[in-house]
């Protein structure tokens, strides 16, 4: 497909903007997600490195989670994962789908509730292998 | 700039795998490591680190870990990427990518050493 090489303006700011109505202040919020969900990733490298280097650093690792900043620190985190979650699986439930020969392609809402049961089932089964109770 | 927008279908391939990962994955992994765990739902410090030396202690384990964390960080990045456009950083454009796809693959890496190291 050719391209214009014409230079255009930048799409106008729009009134408001960034925090002046609750679809933009919801649109700022999923987006600082990314910054929750890096920080995330980085607490639990923390953790797995605590594991690699033996017991000590396991236990101190626990210790500080357990300890009102961890507890603190660990429930902010979790609920910005939460609401990226919801957030993330309705969107994509938006996603055109497209039809799979005899199968038609399915409503967003059926879509939506797969996402849903699928989050519900992998929490399940994460929760099911790390108690003990599985493996 | 060129290089960046030349690989956009990569960044939006890796964006969208670890949203869905980060989604599916990181609540239930989060709520387990970083609060059941420590609060001892799961059994005493010495119970959850034999149950996750001998869970990511393996290739397949640490393929899924690292799948998951890495994919998410390479979201962060893109999602970050386009906010910094919407709060009108345009001019700031090669920078910012560079810092933030530099800091996912630089993250992906430091992953695969601590989790293989366990």
């Amino acid at each position: 497909m050719a391209t214009s090489s014409t230079r255009t303006l930048a799409a106008r700011v729009p009134d408001g903007w960034w925090m002046g109505h609750a679809r933009y202040r919801r649109y700022v919020m999923f987006a600082g997600t990314g910054m929750v969900l890096a920080l995330v990733n980085c607490l639990l490298l923390v953790g797995l490195s605590a594991l690699g280097s033996g017991f000590a650093g396991w236990e101190s690792y626990q210790g500080f989670l357990g300890s009102p900043p961890g507890l603190l620190l660990v429930v902010l985190l979790l609920g910005g994962t939460v609401f990226f979650s919801l957030r993330w699986l309705r969107v994509g439930a938006k996603i055109p789908s497209v039809r799979l020969g005899v199968i038609p392609a399915p409503s967003t809402g059926m879509v939506l509730i797969a996402h849903y049961a699928g989050l519900v089932t992998i929490t399940l089964v994460v929760l099911a292998v790390l108690s003990g109770v599985v493996v | 700039m060129r290089l960046i927008r030349l690989l956009e279908p990569l960044w939006w391939i890796l964006f969208g795998a670890g949203g869905f990962a980060a989604a599916l994955v990181l609540p239930a992994l989060l709520l387990c490591v970083g609060l059941l765990f420590p609060l001892g739902v799961f059994g005493e410090p010495i119970d959850t680190f034999n149950r996750m030396r001998t869970l990511f202690g393996n290739p397949i384990g640490q393929g899924v870990l690292i799948l998951v964390i890495s994919l998410t960080f390479w979201h962060a990045a893109h999602h970050l990427r386009h906010f910094a456009y919407d709060l009108g950083l345009h001019e700031f454009a090669t920078p910012v990518s560079f810092l933030l796809y530099g800091g996912a693959a630089v993250a992906t890496v430091i992953t695969v050493g601590i989790v293989g190291g366990i």
